[in-house]
């Protein structure tokens, strides 16, 4: 071969001094170096270090809050007194840790503080009030509060009297502002209540305190003969600390000359010179590999030379094995690095794109650290498993010479693979030159404006598919969000009631969606009796409006608000429009609605009873009807002002209105008593304000529909609205018990019954035959 | 003041100018941890134990009483159990080599031994109960439940753990009521502890999670702020000072301060912002991962409350400073690239080594470790994961770190207009 | 000794940056590419250098191409760009030593060309300067002294004398026309009239990627009728420039 000079001359090079020798260091570094050397001495000392670390200390609390305590607990607890009081002698100042010196070496927490435990009484009939509990602890400097049914010593004296079979529960509640709180709960269950328990027992003349009736033993199986392996601290780091070392001098020195050959000639330009050297590509690309093999291999032989002479049973032989799995492993990672070098054009990025490559080899290493015993035998033969095993062992005097050939092919080969792609691309324009190009063939294609590629399709389906997401989704998100919102304060303040608490304890039955659906709307449905969430939900409704108009133009100004309000189907340019359209779609509404009821009436469905409104919740029915107005324009505008025109804008009008019906009908159909007809009822009620929608070119009307609709409804005939019980109305409506589920939707409301149906396919016709009648006169 | 803002919003600028850049800053570092976090209790079962399902229990002899407590308990589904008589099992430890290395593959034993040949185990604790109730205050029981598990590994001691801990104890506390006869009404419990009480629950959850997380998050938190930091004064300083831009910068009639406080803030804003993502993704994957393996690194039920998500929030960015203002300084002071890159990077290894550290260290940090500059951030976090930080600690780390970066960025650009 | 036949080169899909270019340069000619910037000049010397491939079209070089004999190319000739790109750490001296050694010089050989090319350009008082200490002229004289170190038959220099004093050039064009009384083939770049002209035996005139004109500094006066070259020069890129 003429030109294994230029091989000679470029690995040469590597080693020539280029200015000054070695490397510079900072003074920033040398800080920062000292810092971690300091840190790692001080982690170090944590293990063996004698005194008490007393500033950790001194702000944890011991006091118990007991709430609803029983007459038992309470002399229990003055009973232990005495012990506590002797305890907390012994123990002196509870904040003076030097007082007391001998005790606090060994420093603990424990679950009654050293005697300092005291016991503060509340009662509450509130068992899930964590709020409460919590400034309860606070206030008091307790860590945990025990709550014991009202009842507790009735329901234990029944238990025993043979009267009952329930079990009374007691529920602690500890503080979050340490974890230690978690385990002093765990003591306090399994010692003190244990204690309780006996004393409770005691009296009712139990004198069998406890039961073994069986017992767990630990049977440790030894997988390996004693002799087999010496687990010396030694042998273990040689498994462990030295590989890992090795491999990170290995992928340090290789990143930080690696990436700088091809990538850093690229920045500063010299590349091309190289190039167009009568040299082969794979010369220079073997140039580069060797020269970055041999700097880096230097140090960590002297590594595995210093390590393997400490083992103090220097073997030349496993050495020169050691030698050969570093040699492996660092052409391995050298290829790695002349690779990302080709692929990037500056320093800085190459390294950025090696620096997960580190991070993975390193990983791999940690995952290596197990015994023995333990790993299987075939990742001797892997790579980069197979050096980490290989080079443990032979520390460890052994070499599987099997293990040495088979993982050293199989690394190699990796690298000679990753070597024939690094010098095809060193033939390639984009990797030489940094420039993109395109070929022959790719421009006949688009001149001949072919099929697409299958990128630009996959591009288009994504893209699609990311529109359609996005819009289905935020609805979605938009609501869930300001619901959650709004709901918080209301949770939080009926987490204080007693009656709460059933509602949670209820919970813990709950099994299928059904189950949840049901509690969901059980709940809800005492809310809407709360001028709290009424008025909080108005106002998340207003949100949910006002997001939407400004989300129409994309920026968050209040700048073209009106521009941004009409897109989304809200037109503010006449008042009297406005009115017109509005005043009308309260009318429709309440006709449509009326119409319904009229139905059921006349089938015999339904009948009323008088009214119902008294002046007691005049207040809050007038709330509930504000919170319809802008609960149906939020509906609207989410459903046909933004949706429709989004849709329509990119794909066809009428996919935009079916999209909306079955998010409409969908939305709507995770209701209670849910039935396959209220879906599609609710679709052709969407269908039908979206016909009414581009009929008026404004959705005043339908969100005056959809309020009306609402309204009268759940206030004014007392009907569910899709499952959610209306608490206020004006007429009090019941239905017969010979009525059909079927027309009157039974628990869903009237949407999930053939009366609706059959008004909406009614009003259906009509607005279609008006749209037809619009188009006409356009044209 | 309006100078600053100029410069930093061009580095945004250029920052978002190409979208493979800001996944590669934002998301890619953060999304890589996170499966990494994910798959690296994978891993290590894979490798102990040659599989990624369940782990296997095989049971000898079990008496009706466990195999309706198994088919009952959705807790008890976590493990896989092989049901097989005591014959049978006799059989499989004959030989003693291939029983060997089923057990170095992490299969738990365990055997029902109820101490008589002819008796069941249920049998002889239903008549230890006859006999308690009869007044037999001596009798005793001989049922026992050996778990065997592989005495050279900790995985396996770790697992045997958690299938005693949270199958057998209960399976054995419930005992009482499924074989206790009569005795089952006086003998067992007089009342129960938190049966169902999700806010206990939920703190024993962040009590679990968050113990493994103070092992976990600050590091790669650490080594995430402190790669962002690297790469991008790599190249808002050294690069741009090779390239000669920093020199056209610097000719503009804005102050070199404006200029570098610009760039400062950018790269503040931009790598706090990548390391809450990071925040973020590893919440979500402590709240995906309901497996809760021993070896999980973040288990279920990670959470921070308000107060303790405000300190680690705040002290991302005051890191995040000192780490710039160390990186600026090494690029100030040098001037071969390469030279810049090794000092630059020489800093990682160690953040990976505290990381490492952090993992295995199980004792508080003494008192000296909070005057140490960006390790006490690692010590500050993790204390504030296990919920025990200390206000004072807090001041302390924060104005340790703030000052000490002010004062290296005031040294290093005082240096530099001397030049 | 080079042909260039109908090349062209697009960098994306709806523009091309070459449009169907053909022309030859003979043994011991100065052929000159003019033409503003933008026209493809530097596409054009890149791609005949070998560094990049023509989208369509052919490129022989003394009757090689790059597909067959990229490396026996690389040997015949010797390409210099206008950036000067030269390790900054390394001195002139071990930058010759190295480029020797890739380009297979025989030793006996190396010591009397490095005396020739330092000498002629005075580099050998800064033989072991670091490159980043020396000046800008002083950079383009030991670039253009490697460019030329195995002693190519054909010669592409882009923009030889750009961003150089007066002095200097003079120094380099005297060089250029040694050379071509040796009789290597010469192709260079400029957008600088007076080098093309007193260097040139043939010139192309590139505007928007394609040769709008070719010939003799005198042909192509008399061509457009123009005073002198630099106004022919203008005709014919008004004549021939479309917005």
């Amino acid at each position: 071969m003429e030109s294994t000079r230029g091989l000679k001359a470029i690995i040469g090079n590597f080693f020539r001094k280029k200015g000054q020798m070695g490397a510079q260091a900072s003074s920033a570094t040398f800080l920062v170096t000292v810092c971690f050397v300091i840190a790692l001495a001080c982690a170090a000392a944590s293990f063996v270090i004698w005194w008490f670390p007393y500033h950790l200390f001194s702000d944890e609390v011991y006091n118990v809050v007991v709430v609803n305590a029983p007459e038992s607990f309470v002399q229990f607890n003055e009973d232990t007194q005495k012990y506590r009081d002797m305890e907390a002698r012994e123990y002196g100042d509870r904040y003076n840790y030097f007082a007391n010196w001998e005790h606090m070496t060994h420093f603990e927490y424990s679950y009654d503080g050293y005697g300092w435990t005291e016991f503060i009484y509340k009662e509450t009939d509130a068992r899930y009030d964590f709020v409460t509990f919590g400034e309860w602890m606070r206030d008091n400097d307790a860590y945990l509060t025990v709550v014991f049914p009202a009842d507790f010593d009735e329901q234990i004296k029944a238990r025993q009297e043979g009267l009952t079979e329930d079990k009374p529960e007691v529920l602690t509640y500890y503080r979050t502002n340490s974890l230690e709180y978690s385990d002093m709960k765990n003591e306090f269950i399994d010692e003190y209540l244990e204690y309780y328990q006996s004393s409770i027992r005691a009296e009712y003349g139990i004198t069998v305190t406890s039961v073994s009736d069986s017992q767990i033993v630990h049977d440790p199986i030894p997988t390996i003969d004693e002799d087999d392996d010496r687990f010396t601290i030694g042998a273990n780091l040689n498994r462990t600390f030295v590989p890992i070392l090795l491999f990170i001098v290995l992928l340090y020195a290789s990143m930080s000359t690696g990436t700088n050959v091809i990538a850093g000639q690229k920045e500063r330009g010299t590349f091309t010179g190289i190039l167009l050297t009568p040299m082969p590509r794979q010369h220079i690309a073997l140039g580069y590999l060797t020269g970055v093999v041999l700097k880096a291999i230097i140090p960590a032989a002297v590594i595995a030379l210093i390590a393997s002479i400490l083992t103090f049973r220097f073997n030349i032989f496993c050495f020169l094995a050691i030698l050969v799995y570093l040699l492996v492993l660092e052409i391995f990672i050298a290829s790695i690095t002349i690779l990302i070098s080709v692929i990037n054009d500056t320093v800085v990025s190459a390294q950025t794109a090696f620096l997960p490559v580190f991070l993975i080899l390193v990983s791999v290493c940690v995952t290596c650290i197990q015994s023995v015993s333990e790993r299987s035998d075939f990742y001797l033969y892997l790579p980069v498993h197979g050096q980490f095993y290989g080079i443990g062992d032979a520390l460890n005097g052994s070499v599987d010479a099997a293990g040495l050939a088979a993982s050293s092919i199989l690394t190699l080969t990796l690298t000679a693979i990753i070597m024939i792609i690094t010098v095809k691309l060193l033939y390639h324009e984009r990797y030489t030159v940094s420039i993109d190009t395109i070929t022959e063939k790719e421009i006949r294609e688009s001149r001949n404006g072919g099929k697409p590629s299958f990128l630009t399709k996959l591009n288009k389906a994504t893209d699609n598919f990311s529109f359609v997401i996005t819009e289905v989704f935020y609805p979605l998100v938009v609501l869930s969000f300001y619901q959650f919102v709004a709901m918080i304060p209301v949770v939080i303040s009926y987490m204080r009631k007693a009656e709460w608490s059933s509602y949670i304890q209820d919970l813990a039955n709950v099994g299928s969606v059904k189950d949840i659906i049901n509690k969901t709307f059980e709940i809800i449905g005492i809310f809407f009796k709360d001028p709290l969430y009424l008025t909080l939900m108005t106002v998340g409704y207003i949100a949910i409006i006002l997001t939407y108009i400004f989300h129409a133009g994309r920026v968050w100004k209040i700048k073209g608000f009106k521009k941004k309000s009409a897109a989304v189907g809200y037109p503010l340019s006449s008042g009297k429009h406005i009115a017109k359209h509005y005043f009308l779609g309260l009318i429709i509404g309440f006709a449509m609605l009326s119409a319904t009821v009229g139905v059921m009436y006349l089938t015999g469905q339904i009948s009323f009873d008088g009214f119902n409104l008294n002046s007691a919740s005049i207040g809050v029915f007038a709330l509930n009807l504000l919170m319809w107005v802008p609960q149906g324009a939020s509906e609207e505008i989410m459903f046909r002002g933004y949706m429709i025109t989004a849709f329509s804008r990119r794909y066809k009008k009428a996919i935009g209105v079916a999209v909306s019906a079955v998010l409409f009908s969908a939305f709507h159909s995770l209701n209670k008593g849910y039935t396959p007809l209220a879906s599609v009822n609710l679709a052709l009620i969407a269908v039908l304000f979206a016909l009414i929608y581009l009929l008026t070119d404004d959705i005043w009307m339908t969100s005056a529909i959809h309020t009306a609709w609402n309204l009268t409804q759940g206030n004014i005939y007392g009907l569910q609205v899709s499952g959610n019980n209306a608490a206020n109305s004006v007429i009090k409506t019941f239905y017969y018990n010979s009525s059909s589920a079927l027309i009157t939707g039974g628990d869903f409301g009237p949407e999930g019954g053939l009366a609706v149906t059959a008004v909406a396919v009614v009003c259906l016709v009509i607005v279609a035959l008006l749209l037809v009648r619009k188009k006409r006169k356009a044209k | 003041m309006r100078k600053i803002i100029t410069v930093f919003k061009w580095e945004i600028n250029k920052l978002f100018s190409s979208w493979k850049r800001t996944v590669t800053l934002f998301l890619l570092p953060a999304i890589l941890l996170m499966a990494a976090l994910n798959i690296f209790p994978l891993l290590i079962n894979y490798m102990s134990t040659g599989s990624i399902s369940k782990h296997q229990v095989t049971v000898v002899a079990a008496p009706a009483s466990f195999r309706k407590y198994v088919e009952e308990n959705v807790d008890a589904r976590v493990f896989d159990y092989d049901f097989i008589t005591y014959k049978e099992f006799s059989e499989m430890t004959e030989d003693r080599e291939s029983f060997r290395k089923q057990i170095r593959k992490g299969m738990l034993v365990c055997y029902f031994a109820s101490g008589d040949a002819s008796k069941d185990f249920d049998q002889v604790v239903s008549e230890y109960y006859e006999e308690v109730s009869a007044g037999n205050r001596s009798a005793i029981s001989d049922a026992t439940i050996f778990v065997g598990y592989d005495e050279n590994s900790i995985t396996s001691e770790a697992r045997a753990e958690q299938f005693i801990e949270g199958i057998l104890k209960k399976y054995q506390d419930g005992l009482i009521d499924t074989l206790g006869g009569d005795y089952s009404v006086v003998g067992s419990s007089l009342f129960e502890t938190d049966t169902f009480n999700p806010v206990t629950d939920f703190e024993d959850y962040r009590t679990v999670a968050n113990t493994a997380a103070a092992r976990v998050v600050p590091g790669v938190l650490l080594i995430m702020m402190y790669y962002c930091v690297y790469s991008l004064v790599s190249d808002m300083f050294a690069s741009e000072r090779d390239r000669g831009f920093m020199a056209k910068l610097l000719m503009t009639p804005v102050k070199p301060k404006h200029i570098y406080a610009g760039k400062i803030l950018a790269i503040n804003v931009i790598v706090s912002a990548a390391t809450y993502v990071t925040m973020l993704l590893l919440f979500f994957s402590s709240w995906i991962n309901r497996s809760n393996d021993a070896m999980s690194l973040l288990p279920f039920g990670m959470m921070l409350t308000p107060s303790e998500l405000l300190i680690v929030v705040f002290a991302v960015p005051v890191t995040v400073l000192l780490m710039t203002a160390v990186c600026i300084s090494t690029v100030f002071q040098l001037e071969r690239m390469q030279d810049i890159t090794v000092n630059l990077q020489l800093p990682l290894i160690f953040f990976l080594g505290d990381f490492f550290l952090q993992m295995v260290r199980g004792t508080r940090p003494v008192t000296m470790e909070y005057f140490i500059p960006l390790h006490n951030t690692l010590a500050l976090i993790a204390e504030t994961f296990m919920a025990q930080n200390k206000a004072w600690h807090v001041i302390l780390i924060y104005l340790l770190n703030l000052g000490l970066a002010l004062l290296i960025l005031r040294v290093t650009f005082r240096k530099e207009e001397r030049k | 000794m080079i042909r260039v036949m109908d090349v062209h080169k697009s960098y994306t899909k709806d523009k091309e940056t070459i449009k169907g270019v053909s022309f030859e340069v003979k043994k011991g000619e100065i052929f000159g590419l003019l033409g503003p910037n933008g026209a493809g000049k530097t596409t054009l010397m890149q791609m005949i250098a070998t560094l990049m491939k023509p989208t369509s079209g052919m490129i022989v070089i003394d009757g090689l191409t790059a597909e067959k004999d990229l490396l026996e190319i690389h040997k015949r000739i010797g390409f210099l760009t206008n950036e000067i790109k030269l390790d900054p750490l390394s001195t002139p001296n071990r930058l010759f030593d190295f480029f020797a050694e890739l380009y297979d010089i025989p030793k006996e050989q190396l010591y009397q060309r490095r005396k020739e090319s330092f000498d002629r350009f005075g580099i050998a008082p800064f033989a072991d300067k670091r490159i980043n200490e020396l000046s800008t002229g002083m950079k383009q004289k030991i670039s253009i002294a490697i460019s030329l170190i195995h002693n190519p038959p054909i010669i592409i220099f882009d923009e030889p004398t750009n961003g150089l004093d007066i002095l200097t050039s003079k120094q380099v064009t005297d060089y250029l026309l040694d050379l071509k009384e040796q009789g290597h083939a010469i192709i260079l770049s400029t957008h600088i009239f007076s080098v093309a002209e007193a260097l040139c035996d043939e010139i192309a005139i590139l505007v928007d990627g394609k040769i709008a004109a070719q010939g003799s500094v005198k042909e192509l006066v008399d061509q457009t009728g123009a005073e002198n070259f630099e106004k022919a020069f203008f005709k014919i890129y008004v004549d021939n420039h479309v917005e």
